[in-house]
């Protein structure tokens, strides 16, 4: 067990991920889009991981299936780790296209879309779409038995009628039920992990606590993970176990949900904390984070956080050297110098 | 009954006509609201006249020429020894004594004038030979396995030559022939779209879907291919085939060789097409989900522009079938005894064919009919099939 991760009960670790480091290398420069990203998913547990848009939140989540584009996407160090069975898989070792990628996908690791309205081929019904899924990755299902598991799917995460609407085409589904079509896609071979890539954004609050909620079923129904990304803190309290706080492709916080939502450390996620209104407590003006997010393409060196931070420290913080991640609190690390000793 | 309730009576039935008739314009329009994809581009193509027309048309001669046995009077080979040039035989409906009547001809007798070396043809009228349906002839195997001993049309009398479009140098009847060539040179269009179909989709598909230096690779092949002028090259790999092979081998050397040019143009619009789906979200799914790579660029990205290949299939029939024409016409494509268009267009390369035995080139008709109308239904599909064309 790496020393900057949530304490987890061994037998139960799913994906572990060691600094990993997904860079793209263009023309114009390299996009260190991922740069050292470590976290530990466990079954039955919900890790969610927040941050804004460009932060390497859904390049993580793709990172783990291989569906990064090559060229110009390329894991270039780190470890994922997928436990299966008693045995261990680095994901990173295997290629892309390898027939045992392919059997990852879907079938110990699946995963939902942001966008439920074009996550679905246009072509083919609903139904055909999931049993064919069932029939890729089990080899001695036959037609009508996975056209019996389609429906049961269908109807577990609550398609009305699911007899007559596993014939009908994606524009026939509205976004919730789509939505709802793609959990059921992505639970056909029963994974150990889903990874659920804004599952909600699209939708509208009612649908989506409905979502949200089936998700939460399923997850006690079947003790999968989930790696749940969002940018909806809300969401991810609701949700999550565990917490990891992204911010340019860099992990700054991570603990679980009470810590990090009782006790923020860094600022960053504090600053996030205070650009979201509350509903219960008094009315407070919204507190953005200053600045704009810098390019990817040239870093400052040290802290990624440096030139927005509240609580900048010059000489400490631009400093060209790592910054340590620090145990704040016993399952809280957070990557700041404002918590080192030294 | 009288005027005025006879007069309220017509009335009636046409005004009920007329609203039976908006009812079904209404019934057919709201049919259409939910219609499937498949049924709309019916219903577009069936407005297309010219199309539909066209349509019927090739079915028609199509299913003469897989019929040929049956439909054509004579053989291919059948010769009528005294006959050879002959100009086609006229028919007659008219009988001596100004009636309508059956089908005839007159008995033609060929004497050659010593004067100008050329025949001369008498008709003798006191002779007749009344064209029948249904004749009965020697005992033939229609397509090969059904015994069959009736011609659709024929005299009674074999001997007597009836020539639709002439004779030949050599005495045989060109309509028969023409309709036997059709089976090569209205399938070959087949079976050469076919193979670029399966090229392009295949190369194009891979180049799209993987892009890098496989996409470069298949692309500047592509170009060279495209600037290779298309007959040199059908000439060169014909002249290369040997002479000893069988009619079969030579038909599908032929129908590779067309194909070559032939899939480049669809492996372009392939990749294009690819290039911009397999961005889409459910391509990314698709592969989360953990299908194949060639699954999904087979099923699910490819059908996303099915009707588009299909026109593009259609319109690239007619190519298929002229470039046949013209190599078997230079003599380098289909060898006699076997027939196409073309090996019966080479006669037609003598001048002196042209100014005495024009007949000879009635082939033309139907090679310039097949293509018009190939294009005609290719443009009917177009339209039909375009999702944005207003119906």
């Amino acid at each position: 067990m790496s020393k900057d991760n949530v304490n987890h009960n061994t037998e139960d670790i799913i994906l572990e991920i060691k600094n990993l480091k997904t860079h793209f290398m263009l023309d114009t420069g390299t996009i260190r889009a991922v740069d050292g990203v470590n976290f530990t998913i466990s079954r039955s547990k919900t890790l969610g991981v927040i941050g804004e848009s460009g932060c390497g939140k859904s390049v993580t989540a793709h990172s783990i299936l291989r569906l990064i584009p090559s060229p110009p996407g390329e894991i270039v160090e780190g470890e994922i780790l997928l436990h299966r069975d008693g045995e261990v898989i680095d994901v990173t070792t295997l290629k892309p296209t390898e027939k045992a990628m392919q059997n990852i996908r879907g079938n110990d690791i699946g995963m939902i879309f942001q966008e439920p309205m074009t996550s679905f081929g246009p072509l083919h019904t609903i139904g055909d779409q999931i049993t064919e899924t069932i029939l890729i990755h089990n080899k001695a299902a036959n037609k009508s038995e996975a056209r019996d598991q389609a429906i049961d799917l269908l109807r577990q995460v609550g398609i009305p009628n699911p007899e007559q609407r596993i014939d009908a085409y994606p524009h026939e589904f509205s976004g919730g039920m789509r939505q709802r079509a793609m959990i059921a896609m992505a639970l056909c071979c029963s994974p150990m992990l889903l990874i659920a890539d804004e599952p909600t954004t699209s939708l509208d609050v009612t649908i989506e606590a409905q979502i949200l909620e089936l998700l939460t079923d399923l997850q006690e129904q079947t003790g999968m993970a989930i790696m749940l990304i969002s940018h909806n803190l809300a969401v991810v309290s609701e949700m999550a176990d565990d917490i990891a706080v992204m911010y340019l492709g860099k992990r700054v916080e991570f603990g679980t949900t009470d810590a990090i939502f009782e006790n923020p450390l860094h600022p960053y996620t504090k600053g996030l904390w205070q650009s979201i209104p509350s509903v219960d407590g008094p009315l407070e003006k919204l507190v953005p984070i200053p600045g704009v997010v810098p390019s990817p393409r040239d870093l400052p060196p040290g802290c990624v956080f440096a030139s927005r931070c509240s609580e900048f420290m010059p000489g400490v913080c631009d400093q060209p050297q790592p910054v340590p991640i620090i145990e704040a609190e016993p399952d809280h690390f957070v990557a700041c110098y404002l918590y080192s000793n030294e | 009954m009288n005027q005025t309730t006879a007069n309220s009576f017509f009335s009636r039935i046409t005004s009920n006509y007329i609203r039976w008739r908006e009812a079904r314009a209404q019934r057919l329009q709201e049919s259409l609201y939910y219609a499937s994809q498949r049924k709309l581009v019916w219903h577009a193509f069936k407005k297309h006249k010219l199309a539909r027309i066209s349509f019927v048309v090739l079915a028609m001669l199509y299913f003469v020429s897989i019929f040929a046995d049956f439909f054509a009077p004579f053989g291919t080979l059948e010769r009528f020894k005294d006959f050879n040039d002959t100009p086609p035989t006229s028919i007659h409906f008219i009988s001596a004594d100004g009636k309508l009547s059956r089908p005839y001809i007159y008995e033609t007798t060929r004497e050659l004038n010593t004067d100008t070396f050329k025949y001369e043809y008498s008709v003798n009228a006191s002779k007749t030979h009344t064209i029948r349906l249904f004749v009965k002839t020697e005992p033939y195997k229609l397509l090969a396995f059904i015994p069959m001993q009736h011609k659709l049309f024929g005299l009674e009398n074999r001997e007597v030559p009836l020539l639709l479009f002439g004779s030949d140098r050599l005495g045989r009847d060109v309509f028969s022939r023409i309709l036997f060539a059709g089976r090569i040179s209205l399938f070959i269009g087949f079976g050469g779209v076919l193979v670029a179909f399966i090229l392009g989709s295949i190369l194009g598909g891979i180049s799209g879907y993987y892009g890098g230096v496989v996409d470069e690779a298949i692309q500047r092949v592509i170009e060279v291919l495209i600037s290779v002028p298309n007959i040199p090259i059908w000439i060169a790999l014909s002249a290369a085939l040997p002479r000893d092979w069988g009619t079969i081998n030579i038909y599908l050397a032929i129908t590779l060789i067309l194909s070559i040019g032939g899939w480049t143009g669809l492996a372009r619009v392939v990749r294009g097409r690819i290039i911009s789906l397999r961005e889409e979200e459910f391509a990314l799914a698709a592969k989360a989900a953990g299908a194949s790579d060639r699954r999904i660029i087979f099923k699910h990205l490819l059908p996303a522009f099915s009707s588009y290949l299909i026109v593009h299939m259609t319109l690239a029939i007619p190519g298929m079938i002229l470039g046949e024409t013209a190599l078997s016409f230079l003599g380098l494509g289909i060898r006699p005894p076997a027939v196409s268009w073309g090996t019966l267009l080479q006669e037609t390369q003598d001048v002196n064919v042209l100014a005495n035995f024009p007949w000879m080139l009635t082939p033309t008709l139907f090679v310039v009919g097949a293509i018009l109308m190939f294009n005609f239904v290719g443009d009917g599909l177009r339209d039909a099939a375009d999702p944005y064309a207003s119906r």
